[in-house]
């Protein structure tokens, strides 16, 4: 467990999401403060409210940050992974969507995410341990319009892979920003193709943009040894 | 044969448009399927440079969809500016991200108009 958090000390690639160990473990580290708010919010469903555009899935923002100058380990992962809220319409979305500072505004090593409501914004959640992302890797200044186009073309059900998606993330990085977005399946060839297509029409961008598919496995995998012929994970 | 049926299928997709414009539906029934299919190609060269096979993929696709709600970006965007979604969540905690006042919704977007443009060229010049 230590090796693999300390490898990750360094990792700049937004895969925050190793830093957390197991569920249990963190279970047991929540405090009971969270407990209560995570429960009332799991009794209390949302829900469109009258006359709201429904979603065809509820979703939950989340926001993340390393602490500069403390290593990554569970506990901190968990205090520093906060959820912001859950919507059901595209009305309660931009609720939320509006009263949040925008990506490129972010400062140090942060994250936001959006995911389906029910699945954690980690590879070790059952909906994610299978799958995998597209990364694309964001000169300064174009986080905030990219990932307004990725969010409203998930939302908006724009992707076709069924119950494929899972969430979207933002990362806020020292010289550039990564958007990604996870699916179940990193095997089902099919589907990460026609997201890749999906991707590139709705964000817009040029031919010979870099885009990346990483498994979950490959994440862990080089997290916990940084094989040097891995490069940047 | 073929134009109309393609019309019947994009009245069964309302609201649901993956593509941000579509066929203008006031054509004159004597165009022949060619000049049909080169106005299509126009209409989608202008957003989004895809080829007419991919056209239909989409438009086959778009079945696949059926039956799920789905909006095209315009469409959430329009939503966006309406007094429903500038209240404030009901539950939002207090976090140095979380504003006390919704943000100008088109803030992002005048932006895109003024430098957005720029921007999107320079990574253009920038990659290989």
């Amino acid at each position: 467990m230590n090796n693999k958090f300390d490898a990750l000390k360094d990792d700049d690639s937004g895969d925050h999401d190793q830093d957390q160990g197991s569920p249990k473990d963190s279970e047991k580290e929540k405090t009971e403060d969270e407990d209560k708010e995570q429960n009332t919010s799991k009794k209390k469903m949302v829900v469109p409210g009258a006359g709201e555009h429904p979603l065809q899935y509820n979703y939950t923002f989340w926001y993340s940050r390393r602490t500069p100058g403390r290593p990554a380990s569970t506990q901190s992962y968990e205090q520093n992974i906060k959820q912001i809220g859950s919507f059901a319409s595209v009305e309660q979305f931009w609720r939320f969507y509006s009263h949040m500072i925008r990506p490129g505004d972010l400062t140090g090593h942060s994250d936001f995410h959006l995911f389906k409501e029910g699945i954690k914004p980690m590879w070790e959640d059952d909906a994610n341990k299978m799958g995998g992302k597209w990364i694309i890797r964001l000169r300064k200044g174009l986080a905030s319009r990219c990932w307004e186009n990725l969010i409203l073309a998930m939302l908006g059900e724009q992707f076709m892979v069924g119950e494929e998606i899972c969430g979207a993330v933002v990362s806020v990085r020292f010289q550039e920003d990564i958007i990604s977005i996870w699916n179940k399946t990193a095997s089902d060839q099919a589907t990460t193709a026609r997201i890749r297509d999906t991707l590139r029409r709705v964000l817009n961008l040029p031919p010979n943009t870099i885009m990346e598919y990483k498994t979950h496995t490959d994440s862990i995998k080089y997290s916990l040894g940084r094989l040097p012929w891995s490069g940047e994970c | 044969m073929e134009v109309s049926r393609r019309r019947i299928l994009q009245k069964h997709l309302e609201p649901a448009r993956p593509l941000r414009r579509c066929i203008h539906i006031d054509m004159e029934p004597q165009i022949n399927a060619a000049t049909c299919a080169q106005a299509l190609m126009e209409e989608v060269d202008q957003e989004t440079d895809i080829s007419i096979e991919q056209f239909y993929k989409i438009v086959n696709l778009q079945k696949h969809n059926e039956g799920r709600i789905s909006y095209t970006r315009d469409f959430l965007i329009g939503l966006a500016s309406c007094p429903e979604a500038r209240k404030k969540p009901e539950f939002l905690p207090e976090h140095p991200i979380v504003l006390t006042e919704a943000r100008d919704p088109g803030d992002l977007r005048l932006h895109e108009m003024g430098g957005g443009k720029e921007e999107m060229a320079a990574v253009r010049l920038h990659s290989p």
